[in-house]
């Protein structure tokens, strides 16, 4: 059983990307199959969100058996988590307390993560030559500059045209060109990865 | 031949076997016994066992005759003085010694090393009239050897010594006193042994089949071929004695100490090897009692200094059994610091921004950024009660950029009457979705509860999810957040596919997000004619434009970020700001003088430390 | 009837799959007959081994960090890559005090990443070593999934990060964490901004494709240097079309 079960899943896990796979080049033949066989990902995908916050829960319940600082947030996440689903499970996702949970709590919580987050980008610009000292680093800084003072007029300078163009070109012309072979890289290392994966090579799913 | 004493009636020695009767000095020989010292039990004037071989009864014959005499001499005299031999006596009898004289070269026996000696101190003991006796061998005779010539020369003209002059040497005495004596270190100084020995040359009798003396020995000079004669007794004349050996020479003034202790009392050994010794350890198994040695306590002189060295040490051992406590963080270090005040330096500009409601930065400009008056005009071509689909696609945290453009678009589609259906592929975009237009209707003065939109939820499967959609909405969302079933009734029992909507308005921060919504839902789209509406963040402006600036065009409108949303307001007639775009100015220009503080630091620690190394 | 094929898209599409196809396969043949590929430094695959070592001997443990991306989009590519990493980790730590701690912003990779650890474990026969919570999810939403990656990185006695999968620019929020426990951040994403962010945040960022080279650096399978060479391969075809696309357009033989 325990050499049949990793070959079954490799056989299970084939078939069903080759079906979807050929689903895309031959939709008249293969397309039912990979309808349904996408349905059934779909589906799993919900239940396994569940099961992942099923995992959340447990946790940090293990957490709270263990003496240490971060008990008392583990508490708080817990009871958190309950009362929220009971009172989107009562009121529904868009009821009017889901959305004073939502509004009061998620939203500026949110926010205040993603301000922390510009505080952290400025701070570790600030520090990039000292971290990476390299002419990369330089020109790096000098866009990142460029980019800003051509985004916004200045508060007490106003507006520079020139900085404008400069940004609207850096924006169109080199920044979506790296960022076009960026991606082509990428979908070349994802087709890669898919086929591995077809072929059965890499499994990430070994039972 | 093992030199051990046994008694005059043993015919075989206790020890090694030996045959003890033999003549003279020389055992019988036995093929066993073959290399081994045999004692001469035998007292002098007996007859020697008949030879067992030819070999040993030519040696017998090959022993001088001074030997014989010397051998019966001790054994009759009673208590031979000890006297030291001389110089000259010294000298003379290590040259006979070595240079024996020689019968004939054809039947001269072999020579003999030391075991006629061996014999002879074995025979000094054997031959003693008691085992007890041995207590007092000092007086005991033993064979006083006087010296005789010594040049090899002449060895024919030492006259013969009588054995009843022959006397036990000093130095056998002495040895036989050792022996008695428990001995504390050292040997005690006692009377050189008397080396006087008598080398006489042989009597001419040879027996048949003589071993050959070896050369080394010595070669008789032409009167050894004369058959020696007894002569008559002369002194020796004393001969120069090498330093060497005048060194070796014990001292004449020392007199042999007294034994340290008494062993008259001493108990004599009964049995083993050193059988009729007194006041030695016995090597008897029995005598030897094993038994636990006494333990001794040790106590180590310690002064105080190394005492406290010794607890120094104990004291480090043990403290690596312990662990150490890591040094705790400092709270506020250098880098806090630093945060702190960039976090400072960002936010207390955009605070007072904010408070005062500053205005002094100009808005955009509609025309300036592109997309914003395309998006306008094509909601505005829109026609009364259109149905529009709304994909809320972005995350809370960037509702503070996007809030503003969203929130124009929906006053735009609610003064249009529009019936807007919301849908979104993020987990928190329903709830956004809601929030949002509660907010628009609540501006617009709409109550809620209005049939102006409803909202399918959440589309599951991501990208694929984005392709049901687009192929058959039906399927993939049956019922509203509600859970009703809106696609039975107008506005939306028309809609049987995405291009069916008058318009989609997709809302995203992510460039990703919106890649796929016009890769998977745009091509259905362009057929049907049906304009696709971007409202973006800042970030994702760049990967987006070229889809609006692509011919044809992929997206027929978009705002980008908060300049876009000041833009687009502008358009439908303006909103207020509240200083939003005053406190945007004030936080980018705060950091761009941030970043090149940072930069302009660092480029000059750099240099000085580059400076430093080259100095170095 | 619908067409079989569509022949502009899909025969393209098509060829182009089972060209990287033959091509991995060809490769993968030749790896196997003995044939050496040489690739080139990557300081930050360098390191992996470092750190894992260091973690080991300093009894701490490793963090893998999967991101948010899902298994249904282009974004799995890149979780499954740490997938992998999360493997090699597991094998290379197997031996320490603490096991490697994962975590993720998405329920299917949070189940791959369990079943990684426990098939890993399987494998060395240490299956008494897993823990299921050791695969954790910590949020659904970008800034909620960092933040709850952030308490693992600060209270878990973390030596090393590994990032790698579908991360935007959260993963600031996570480096600075990495940075303020004193401990080395290697990072890698398929998302645009978030490599611009890697680049001024991370200890050692991975760009590009750099992160879909992992399995080949890391030793996980001949498979992945095959892939690898076949990358480098239709790279310069690529390269090469789009130049020639574009001079052709230049020179107005293609409309």
């Amino acid at each position: 059983m325990k050499k049949i079960l990793p070959v079954a899943n490799a056989i299970v896990a084939v078939v069903s990307g080759l079906l979807v796979l050929l689903g895309y080049f031959f939709p008249g033949v293969f397309g039912g199959l990979q309808s349904m066989l996408i349905g059934w990902a779909i589906i799993l995908a919900a239940f396994a969100l569940l099961l992942g916050i099923f995992n959340l829960g447990m946790v940090h319940w293990k957490k709270i058996g263990k003496d240490g600082s971060g008990s008392i947030y583990s508490i708080v996440l817990l009871i958190s988590l309950a009362v929220t689903i009971v009172l989107a499970g009562l009121n529904g996702p868009t009821g009017t307390l889901s959305l004073w949970i939502f509004n009061t709590f998620q939203v500026p919580v949110e926010i205040s993560l993603l301000a922390i987050l510009a505080v952290v980008l400025v701070y570790a610009a600030a520090r990039l030559v000292l971290r990476r000292p390299s002419w990369y680093t330089i020109l790096f800084l000098v866009t990142v500059v460029v980019v800003l003072l051509g985004s916004v007029p200045l508060f007490f300078l106003g507006e520079v045209a020139v900085l404008t163009s400069v940004r609207g070109w850096l924006a169109q012309v080199p920044a979506v060109a790296g960022a076009r072979g960026l991606l082509l890289g990428v979908a070349l290392g994802t087709v890669a990865t898919g086929l591995r994966i077809l072929m059965g090579v890499d499994r990430a799913y070994d039972g | 031949m093992c030199r051990k004493p046994n008694t005059p009636v043993q015919e075989e020695c206790l020890y090694c076997q030996a045959p003890l009767k033999g003549a003279g000095f020389i055992a019988p020989a036995e093929p066993a016994a073959e290399g081994s010292q045999v004692p001469p039990s035998e007292e002098p004037g007996e007859e020697a066992p008949p030879a067992q071989s030819d070999l040993f009864s030519s040696l017998e014959d090959a022993v001088p005759d001074w030997l014989k005499e010397t051998e019966a001499s001790f054994l009759e005299s009673p208590a031979p003085e000890a006297e030291g031999p001389t110089s000259e006596q010294l000298s003379d009898q290590i040259d006979a010694l070595i240079n024996q004289p020689l019968t004939s070269s054809e039947g001269q026996g072999p020579a003999i090393d030391d075991d006629w000696l061996a014999s002879l101190l074995a025979e000094a003991g054997l031959n003693e009239p008691s085992i007890e006796d041995l207590g007092t061998a000092q007086d005991q005779g033993g064979i006083e050897l006087e010296p005789t010539g010594t040049s090899q020369d002449e060895p024919g003209e030492e006259p013969p010594i009588a054995p009843e002059q022959v006397q036990k040497p000093d130095w056998v005495s002495h040895l036989e006193a050792g022996s008695t004596i428990k001995l504390e270190g050292g040997m005690p100084p006692g009377e050189p042994p008397d080396r006087g020995l008598q080398v006489s040359e042989t009597t001419g009798q040879e027996g048949p089949g003589e071993v050959e003396i070896p050369d080394w020995v010595g070669k008789p000079g032409p009167e050894a071929d004369t058959p020696s004669a007894p002569e008559t007794e002369k002194p020796l004349a004393p001969a120069d004695l090498p330093g060497w050996l005048e060194a070796l020479k014990p001292s004449e003034d020392l007199s042999p100490s007294e034994p340290v202790e008494d062993l008259t009392t001493a108990e004599v050994v009964k049995a083993g090897p050193l059988m009729g010794l007194r006041g030695v350890l016995s090597a008897h198994p029995s005598a030897i009692r094993a038994r636990k040695p006494p333990t001794y306590s040790i106590k180590l002189r310690v002064t105080d200094e190394q005492h406290a060295r010794v607890e120094m040490m104990e004291e480090l051992l043990a403290n690596e059994q312990k662990p150490k406590p890591l040094p705790s963080k400092p709270i506020i270090s250098s880098r806090n610091i630093t945060r702190l005040v960039v976090a400072l330096v960002l936010i207390l500009p955009v605070i007072w921004a904010i408070f005062t409601g500053s205005q002094r930065v100009p808005l955009p400009q509609p025309n300036i950024i592109p997309g914003v008056v395309n998006c306008t005009q094509s909601v505005q071509r829109l026609p009364v009660g259109a149905s529009v689909l709304l994909a809320f696609d972005y995350e809370a945290g960037f509702s503070g950029e996007m809030n503003l453009a969203v929130s124009t678009a929906i006053s735009q589609l609610l003064m249009k009457n529009a019936f807007m259906t919301l849908v979104t592929t993020t987990s928190s975009g329903a709830a956004l979705a809601e929030s949002l237009m509660n907010a628009s209707l609540s501006t617009a003065g709409i109550p809620e509860g209005t049939s102006a939109y409803t909202n399918l939820g959440y589309i599951p499967g991501g990208t694929l999810g984005l392709l049901g959609l687009a192929t058959s909405p039906r399927a993939v969302l049956p019922y509203s957040l509600d859970g009703d079933n809106v696609w039975a009734a107008a506005p939306l029992n028309t809609i049987s596919g995405v291009a069916d909507f008058s318009a989609v308005l997709l809302i995203t921060h992510d460039p990703d997000i919106a890649r796929s919504w016009i890769e998977q839902v745009g091509p259905l789209l362009q057929e049907a004619g049906t304009p696709l509406l971007l409202i973006t963040s800042a970030q994702a402006e760049p990967l987006v434009r070229p889809y609006y600036e692509a011919v044809p065009a992929q997206v027929q409108g978009m705002v980008p970020g908060l300049a876009g949303g000041l833009a687009y307001g502008q358009t439908t007639g303006g909103s207020p700001q509240n200083g939003t775009w005053d406190a945007f100015s004030a936080g980018v220009t705060a950091s761009v003088l941030v970043i090149l503080a940072g930069a302009i630091t660092g480029v000059v620690v750099k240099m000085i430390k580059a400076k430093n190394k080259k100095e170095s | 009837m619908e067409p079989v094929l569509n022949l502009n898209n899909d025969i393209l599409g098509l060829v182009f799959i089972l060209l990287c196809l033959g091509l991995t396969l060809f490769f993968t043949y030749l790896s196997r007959r003995g044939s050496a590929i040489h690739i080139r430094d990557i300081p930050a695959f360098r390191h992996f081994h470092r750190e894992v070592d260091l973690a080991v001997e300093a009894g701490k443990r490793l963090h893998v960090s999967l991101g948010r991306g899902s298994i249904n989009d282009l974004q799995g590519g890149a979780a499954l890559i740490g997938l992998t990493i999360l493997d090699r980790c597991a094998r290379e730590a197997s031996n320490s005090d603490r096991p490697p701690v994962t975590t993720s912003g998405n329920g299917v990779i949070t189940i791959l990443s369990q079943d990684t650890l426990q098939s890993t474990y399987r494998s060395l026969a240490a299956e008494e070593r897993y823990d299921p919570t050791n695969a954790r999810l910590t949020g659904l939403a970008p800034m909620a999934y960092a933040a709850g990656a952030m308490p693992a990185i600060h209270d878990e006695h973390i030596n090393a990060n590994f990032l790698a999968g579908h991360i935007g620019t959260e993963v600031a929020l996570l480096s600075e964490a990495s940075e303020r426990s004193r401990s080395l951040s290697v990072a890698g994403t398929d998302d645009l901004t978030g490599q611009a962010v890697l680049y001024a945040t991370c200890d050692e960022p991975l760009l590009g494709e750099e992160l879909y080279a992992a399995g080949a650096y890391l030793g996980a399978n001949p498979a992945h240097i095959a892939s690898l060479r076949m990358q480098d391969i239709l790279r310069w075809a690529l390269v090469a079309v789009i130049v020639l696309g574009a001079v052709l357009k230049l020179l107005g033989i293609v409309p």
